[in-house]
């Protein structure tokens, strides 16, 4: 047997196989979560290369799976960032019943985690653009429901994604030009542009950025954030791997100029349009662009600083846009939409959403104490030393952030004064919502306690790694 | 050989159902343009391609277009499709038409002028090729740019695929490659359906003419607006 066996076919036939449970929600939701959970476990406690024995039977876990004549690798190193991608689904499969979202999500995130392992193993890298694509189209049932009115959000989703598939694929042939000895100064600079395109599709970098918001207004805002938040997770790893594969490009000060300036526009446009937005779901849009941002900022500054900061803002990403999300989804449950008009003083009746929304928001915007504070303050640093005019614009992007929480936190406290209200959420909300906002604090209490995972995570990009 | 006879002919007949494909406002024809179109996509494909793995691009338009099809045509009691497919041009379609093809035209004039440098770029391609790959991609982007029906952009996604497939297969010939990328046209066909099944269109996107609303026309727009 293989890594790639059990890391992704496994997580695929699972997915199917929840397809035709869908009349069991809790038991598929039971399913989904002892196997995400279960695959998370064994990448810390089954190391590649090991012996599994069922009984009678022993079984060596090997790295490579072939498949047409093209593999798929799972080495030793990989297992750390599998350990993130799954516990991470595990955490989103966690709240996935109390978000009320549509049944198509269990066997679609199943399916699409299980696809995008696939994506940072296969060799060679360029048909990580084709199962990118399907990850894409995968993820169309989850952002789409029965008698859902269509928007145009989903539709650009839809089109950027495709649109950016043929310009990786075409990289990817002018880099096996470049690899074999034929490289000239124009073929990596064509190379570099296509790649640059299709990357700045698939990451919705300005001014491909406007379907964010309209799809976070448009689909289940649990969903939308699960697929944003997963997607550009993978598509910036696979850059990564791009990075430490080419040694021309991780060595080009031009690339990282062009990564900080496109990092910095994303926190600018992402952190201004959120200030003046009236659409909490519309301003998580905001705040994932932000988020990309400065994953790319962290890319941008030298290999030994920027590859840890890059890692240290995954955990307080994915925790911060988990709780966040699932507040909306309460939110939109219990008041019909995320609009500014539909939740004045809301946090009367839902505290702990609105609460924890404000927690999270705040985790984002780089509030000292919370999760997302060690890591911004870093870049912060970092960038204040090299570039000033760059710096403005960051600051600009997160006084746009901070005003949009301060926006919400208004809108959630004031409104009509209709005395003492019953708390409508459920004692499980209450609980999921307490563990995240509690997990948030920690984290940025005590940042030093992911060290060691974050350390093992950059060892995957042998070329990157301090 | 007969494949190379042919070439020119396949890159008219992209031509000619790509600017179909904008022009018409008749999801029947459009359906058949599409399935037609994989016919040329697959005789230039061909040219660079074994027969039978350039087959499968073939097989994999054909039944993109009948999934279309069969969803359209199994949800056409439900609401009107055509209405939806004409997609905001109404009174003034004559003009829109007029629109369509001066673009169709500047493509034309910018695929005339790409042709030669792309011939340079990538080794071992035909000008058949070019010109069917480019009038794809150009055409299908335009189509993108130029409507928000899910339809329409289900087959502008297609057609583009169509075109970059052309020129992708003169530099890549791994099965797998084919495989997926007959598998990715496949699940685009299946989201667009699915898209189309499970929605109604908001309606903003409709063209709404009030005096020829159907009874279940109303009843939808009541219960979405």
């Amino acid at each position: 047997m293989s890594a790639p066996v059990l890391w992704i076919l496994l997580p695929g036939v699972t997915a199917i196989a929840l397809f035709f449970l869908r009349r069991w929600e809790r038991v598929s939701i039971i399913v989904a979560i002892a196997i995400s959970l279960g695959l998370g476990v064994l990448t810390v406690t089954l190391p590649v290369g090991s012996i599994l024995t069922f009984g009678p039977l022993s079984v060596k876990l090997n790295d490579a799976l072939y498949f047409f004549g093209r593999q798929f690798v799972l080495g030793a190193a990989d297992l750390s960032l599998l350990t993130l991608v799954y516990g991470s689904l595990a955490f989103w499969l966690g709240a996935a019943y109390l978000a009320r979202v549509h049944w198509f999500f269990l066997p679609s995130s199943l399916g699409m985690v299980a696809l995008l392992t696939a994506v940072l193993s296969v060799e060679p890298f360029l048909y990580a653009a084709l199962l990118i694509e399907l990850v894409t189209l995968l993820s169309i049932p989850m952002l789409v429901v029965p008698g859902q009115v269509l928007g145009r959000g989903i539709l650009r989703f839809l089109t950027f994604q495709t649109l950016s598939m043929p310009f990786i694929l075409y990289t990817g042939w002018m880099l096996s030009g470049v690899e074999s000895g034929s490289g000239q100064i124009v073929l990596l600079v064509r190379a570099s542009l296509l790649m640059g395109l299709g990357f700045a599709l698939m990451l919705a970098i300005f001014p491909f950025h406007t379907w964010i918001p309209m799809l976070m207004e448009e689909s289940h805002p649990y969903a939308a954030t699960f697929v944003l938040n997963m997607l550009t997770l993978v598509v910036l790893l696979f850059g990564l791997g791009l990075l430490n594969r080419y040694e021309w490009l991780r060595t080009s000060p031009t690339f990282y100029a062009i990564l900080a300036v496109a990092g910095v526009l994303m926190i600018l446009t992402g952190g201004g349009l959120a200030a003046f937005e009236h659409h909490l779901g519309r301003i998580l849009g905001y705040t994932v662009m932000v988020e990309v941002g400065y994953s790319l900022l962290a890319i941008s500054f030298s290999a030994e600083i920027g590859l840890g900061i890059f890692f240290a803002l995954l955990v307080p990403r994915v925790v911060g846009l988990g709780v966040w999300a699932l507040a909306l989804s309460v939110l939109q449950e219990k008041r019909g939409d995320l609009s500014f008009q539909a939740n004045q003083g809301t946090i009367r009746e839902l505290p702990f959403a609105a609460v924890s929304l404000v927690i999270a928001h705040f985790s984002s915007v780089g509030f000292p104490i919370l999760a997302g504070f060690p890591a911004r303050v870093s870049l912060w640093e970092l960038l204040a030393e090299r570039d000033i005019p760059l710096t403005v614009g960051l600051f600009l992007g997160t006084l746009g952030l901070l005003v949009a929480a301060l926006r919400t936190i208004i809108l959630l406290v004031t409104g009509p004064d209709e005395g003492p209200q019953r708390i409508k959420e459920n004692i499980w909300v209450r609980l999921t919502l307490g563990v995240g906002m509690l997990s948030l604090l920690l984290a940025g209490l005590i940042p030093q306690w992911f060290a060691p995972f974050l350390v093992s995570m950059q060892r995957v990009f042998e070329n990157l790694a301090p | 050989m007969i494949l190379n006879v042919l070439s020119i002919p396949a890159a008219i007949l992209l031509i000619l159902t790509s600017t179909g494909l904008l022009l018409s406002t008749n999801w029947r024809f459009s359906i058949w343009a599409l399935s037609s179109q994989y016919v040329g996509v697959f005789l230039l494909v061909a040219l660079s391609w074994p027969i039978e793995m350039a087959v499968a691009k073939l097989l994999a338009g054909w039944f993109a277009g009948a999934i279309l099809g069969f969803t359209l045509a199994s949800n056409f009691d439900t609401y009107d499709i055509e209405r939806t497919y004409r997609d905001g041009e109404g009174q003034a379609r004559p003009t829109g038409r007029l629109f369509r093809m001066f673009a169709i035209a500047l493509i034309w004039l910018a695929v005339g002028l790409l042709t030669s440098s792309l011939l340079k770029w990538v080794p071992g391609i035909s000008l058949a090729q070019i010109l069917g790959g480019l009038i794809l991609i150009g055409l299908g982007i335009l189509h993108l740019g130029l409507t928000a029906n899910p339809l329409r952009i289900t087959i502008g996604l297609l057609t583009v695929l169509g075109g970059f497939e052309i020129l992708y297969a003169t530099v890549e010939k791994s099965t797998l490659v084919a495989g997926l990328l007959a598998g990715v046209n496949l699940a685009l066909a299946l989201a667009g359906a699915y898209i189309l099944t499970v929605t109604v269109s908001a309606p903003a996107l409709i063209v709404v003419d009030d005096e020829n609303l159907s009874d279940i026309d109303i009843t939808i727009l009541e219960k979405h607006i």
